[in-house]
């Protein structure tokens, strides 16, 4: 194991490995500061530029992307009051009144502060968590991988946002579209309707940039104006900044007990980045000295919702790593990087891929160090990205998606992306979870094999192994929890009412 | 008029429609297949459907309730008529900007893409010609002959010089 961490550690010598992990930051830095404009939009973008690429350098683009965007979001949720990602919202409540209170480096300085913090945190709790992760996936079988991906699957479509059987039906639209295709046992062309470009399935990139790329340029285009409502931001000298940064030690407990909690909700599926800071700012609202100071510009609030953020992706990444079951929309893209890479999630990436594993989380570190200090020093003009108006954005934009979506140089491509992309405002719009579809259909050709291997090498009591059980039981109170906490709701209303 | 908003299916209900019937053609197409093929699809198929049907009738209900309460008629998705204001349009951009690769080619279309929606959402000539300039170049000298992209040069090209149209 320590060979493989000092190997990973050699790859930071090659200049060529940290060019890409410095494109990648950047890349993340400019996703994280455009508001609505997530690290999602960009992994739809990149990706297929990304598959030219060694592995290596593909994967540390990607993680250096994911460590940053955070980072790149607190630059206008602190200066701006405008969440420049979802992660970014808790920061909000205290970070952006102490910039109106004429302390907009102080409030970055913490948020950079934090965040880097946040990941020393995750980097160390991801070496302690390989060997348990180890010793437990090696003792898993198809028929506990099979319910682990059903598991899943049921988390991220009942406890992500909107309707729970509305996350259900995306989920299962998704592993229904991952069935298009030659089917690997018998050799039917399911689905294809006859077509030549179907057999090997509904290919991954123009789905993926259609339901995720494709949205957000329409969307931008059919609001107009620019992406930022809020005509100025100002930020002052520099000195200011570094007192943030010296200030954030002082408040070391609430930096360490987000971290942890971030890095256990990263681990559980579909609990995201946007629950984790909400959690931890209220443990450190409720632990505090002085809880009454929270969201007028209070340090504290600040150093918890950014070190949730950044400490979650050590634990996203390691139920990705170590099960193959992305534990959030962005790992689930991560996911199919690693597949198009001839990567195989699960015990190979700790073992054989030891050094790649301990790469990329080392990636996260380096990734938010770097980015912290280019934030910081840059963030002035970082903002005025905000401010480039919808027309010149969208065009420029549309044409690099549709490049991208010509990766299989097939014109049919393109086609597939533009009825994705209407599928995806569509699902967008009724309240449908695109990241469950796009989840259902990376997980889908696995959920199929490992059912199939499960049967045939167990029989049909398969799921009566202690795991599976446990797993079946998990999957059906999670799908009873969010009914039953409306039932008690609606119940406690009427009583209120009453 | 009272009669019609009572009737009318929001989007969301015809998006459920749809997707119960996106299951019973995944039941249907399946029933020819071995067991080993269809097993999945047929499961999927009829778990969308169901999940469907439970949907569409909880909408149902919910809308009886909210037109009992005589309150406007929207989705607890909040969805309603302003969401898609100026959506048409912008899809209309994407959809012509496809049609137009397919016949003119990707540089052409990238080219008039880029000058057109630049002009017409209130761009300077110059800017918008500046852009399209800058555009072109990047997408022919970068992509085209650095990166070596073999672009599709559309049906129009492709009818002149005698190649296979797709």
């Amino acid at each position: 194991m320590l060979e493989a961490f000092g190997h990973a550690w050699l790859n930071f010598l090659d200049p060529n490995f940290l060019l890409f992990v410095f494109l990648g930051l950047m890349a993340g830095i400019v996703v994280g500061v455009i508001p609505g404009i997530s690290v999602l939009f960009g992994y739809a973008v990149f990706f297929p530029f990304v598959f030219y690429l060694p592995a290596e350098e593909a994967l540390c683009f990607m993680m250096g992307m994911l460590a940053v965007s955070n980072n790149g979001g607190a630059v206008t949720t602190v200066l701006a009051g405008i969440p420049g990602d979802s992660t970014n919202v808790a920061t909000l409540l205290d970070g952006f009144p102490m910039a109106q209170k004429g302390e907009p480096g102080r409030a970055l300085g913490i948020s950079m502060m934090a965040s880097v913090m946040g990941d020393v945190y995750t980097v160390c709790f991801a070496l302690l968590m390989i060997p348990l992760a180890y010793n437990f996936v090696m003792s898993v079988t198809s028929s506990e991988l099979f319910f682990v991906i059903m598991l899943g699957l049921v988390l991220i479509s009942t406890l992500s946002r909107g309707s729970m059987v509305k996350g259900l039906i995306s989920g299962a639209l998704g592993l229904l579209l991952s069935l298009f295709g030659s089917h690997i046992v018998t050799g039917v062309a399911r689905f294809t309707g006859g077509s030549t470009y179907l057999y090997e399935g509904i290919p991954l990139v123009p789905t993926m940039m259609g339901l995720f790329a494709l949205p957000v340029m329409i969307e931008l285009s059919a609001g107009g104006g620019t992406i930022s409502v809020v005509k100025q931001m100002k930020l002052k000298g520099y000195r200011e900044v570094w007192h943030g940064v010296t200030e954030t030690f002082r408040y070391w407990r609430v930096n360490l007990l987000s971290s942890v909690i971030g890095y256990c909700t990263g681990i559980i599926p579909g609990v995201g980045a946007a629950v984790s800071q909400f959690v931890c700012y209220g443990i450190a609202k409720q632990t505090s000295k002085h809880p009454e100071l929270f969201g007028t510009g209070y340090p504290e609030g600040i150093v918890a919702s950014e070190s949730a953020n950044d400490a979650k992706h050590g634990g996203s990444l390691l139920t990705t790593l170590a099960l193959g079951i992305p534990a959030s929309s962005t790992m689930a893209l991560m996911l199919g990087a690693f597949l198009i890479l001839g990567l195989k999630p699960g015990p190979e990436m700790l073992t054989t891929h030891l050094d790649l594993s301990f790469m990329m989380i080392i990636t996260i570190l380096v990734a938010a160090v770097v980015a912290a200090i280019i934030i910081i020093l840059s963030a002035p003009w970082l903002t005025k990205l905000c401010f480039i108006p919808a027309r010149y954005m969208v065009p420029l934009t549309l044409i690099f998606i549709f490049i991208g979506a010509y990766n299989e140089l097939e014109v049919l491509d393109w086609v597939t992306m533009v009825i994705f992309a209407g599928i995806g405002i569509a699902m967008d719009k009724f309240g449908f979870n695109r990241p469950t579809l796009i989840l259902g259909f990376f997980l889908g050709n696995m959920f199929e094999k490992y059912f199939w291997l499960a049967l045939m090498s167990q029989g049909p009591l398969f799921f009566l192994r202690p795991v599976c059980l446990v797993l079946v039981i998990l999957s059906i109170f999670f799908l009873g929890l969010a009914p039953a906490r409306n039932a008690i709701g609606r119940r406690l209303q009427r009583r209120l009412a009453a | 008029m009272k009669t019609s908003t009572k009737t009318r299916l929001s989007g969301s209900s015809i998006s459920l429609i749809l997707i119960v019937a996106v299951g019973l053609a995944a039941i249907i197409i399946s029933l020819n297949w071995p067991l080993t093929s269809k097993l999945l699809p047929m499961i999927l198929g009829s778990a969308l459907v169901l999940l469907g049907a439970i949907k569409l009738l909880d909408e149902a209900r919910k809308k009886g309730k909210v037109a009992k309460a005589e309150q406007p008629a929207v989705s607890q998705e909040g969805e309603n008529e302003d969401t898609w204001k100026g959506y048409p349009q912008a899809g209309a951009w994407v959809v012509g900007y496809l049609l137009a690769i397919i016949v003119f080619g990707f540089i052409f279309a990238s080219t008039f893409l880029a000058f057109f929606y630049t002009k017409i959402h209130g761009a300077r000539w110059a800017a918008a010609i500046i852009t399209t300039v800058i555009t072109t170049a990047i997408l022919y000298f970068v992509f085209q002959r650095f990166f070596q992209i073999d672009f599709y040069p559309g049906i129009l090209i492709n009818w002149i010089t005698g190649q296979r149209i797709f």
